[in-house]
């Protein structure tokens, strides 16, 4: 029984010293919207859930020469963009990217983005450490991940 | 920065006076406030156009830049989706005019294929910045450059959808960040 209990403790340590850095941190519903011929730039949007309080702090693509944190902000029918240095990740709350907010903008795309196509983003979490997620490219006039 | 500060604060009292007279839609504006009026700017063809080009339609005045990679795309993505709830004949008499607030990188050509992509109805506007002011102020639009980390810039801009009567008068606004299904409603109940 006790034996049993050892094992069980012995077991969830294990688990609790493997399985957080794998699962803190989801990233899901990643798309971006296809490129007009000539641009250069995009934007990506997700939703990332940290099971423990955590911060993204960089975010870069190798599709793109960069990419940045960005907020566009509406002010009295103003629209800004903001670059971010970090966004918070409070545990089990769902952060997301969408049109009209934050985004993970792209510069100097390596390719036009085009639609069906599916390319990569890299988020650098201070305490998950570095998370790929793969990118759906949606038609230009899509205003969510289903287009 | 105070000067920025006060284009900002300018700008929201205009906003607000443009939101007031978005909640009286076909009403005269107040004394003194007029909303759009004569052009000369050039289109995504290279042609040079006026407001006389298009008389008799319905206008959807939007004014940003092609490397914009959020509101803009969003902006024009959603009324091109509230054009598809239109019937076809609704949609004939009206035409989206995109103005571009940074003619450095939009030439007719960069802007004329980029909003192609967002519907048949899309038109994009450019010219001299000498030939824009005058159209940023008759809309009582705020543009500014701003730098980005990288050395690069984005434009800070009023992003207000204008509804402009077959006439050329100023009937209302349509706020960006509508779903299709109330933009369209709205557009119907302007009378386009």
């Amino acid at each position: 029984m006790a034996n049993m209990r050892v094992a069980a403790v012995a077991l969830s340590l294990a688990a609790g010293m493997v399985l957080p850095a794998a699962a803190a941190v989801q990233v899901s519903g990643a798309w971006a919207r296809a490129t007009a011929p000539g641009q250069d730039e995009g934007a990506v949007y997700l939703s990332v859930t940290s099971t423990t309080a955590d911060r993204l702090t960089a975010v870069s693509s190798p599709d793109a020469g960069m990419a940045m944190l960005h907020e566009t902000t509406q002010m009295g029918g103003m629209s800004s963009m903001q670059d971010m240095d970090g966004v918070a990740l409070p545990p089990g709350k769902t952060v997301t990217f969408a049109p009209h907010g934050m985004h993970i903008m792209l510069m100097d795309l390596k390719h036009p983005l085009t639609a069906g196509s599916v390319i990569g983003v890299d988020l650098t979490f201070q305490k998950a450490g570095t998370v790929h997620a793969q990118v759906k490219v949606e038609k230009i006039t899509a205003t969510g991940p289903q287009g | 920065m105070r000067r920025g500060l006060l284009w900002l604060l300018g700008g929201g009292v205009v906003v607000l006076g443009l939101a007031a007279a978005a909640l009286l839609p076909r009403m005269a504006m107040p004394p003194g406030i007029t909303i759009g009026g004569p052009f000369a700017l050039v289109d995504g063809d290279g042609h040079a156009v006026s407001e006389r080009s298009y008389a008799g339609l319905w206008k959807l005045v939007y004014f940003g830049y092609t490397h914009c990679p959020d509101a803009c795309p969003t902006t024009l993505s959603t009324i091109g989706a509230a054009m598809d709830k239109l019937t076809p004949g609704q949609r004939r008499d009206i035409r989206v005019l995109f103005i571009t607030v940074d003619p450095g990188r939009d030439s007719p050509q960069v802007i004329g294929s980029y909003v192609k992509a967002f519907g048949p109805e899309f038109i994009g506007l450019t010219g001299s910045p000498a030939a824009l002011a005058p159209v940023e102020s008759s809309y009582h639009v705020y543009a500014a450059r701003h730098a980005l980390k990288d050395g690069d810039y984005a434009m800070d801009h009023s992003s207000i959808i204008y509804v402009m009567a077959p006439d050329g008068h100023f009937v209302g606004l349509l706020d960006d960040n509508l779903t299709p299904e109330a933009m369209a409603k709205k557009l119907v109940a302007l009378g386009a």
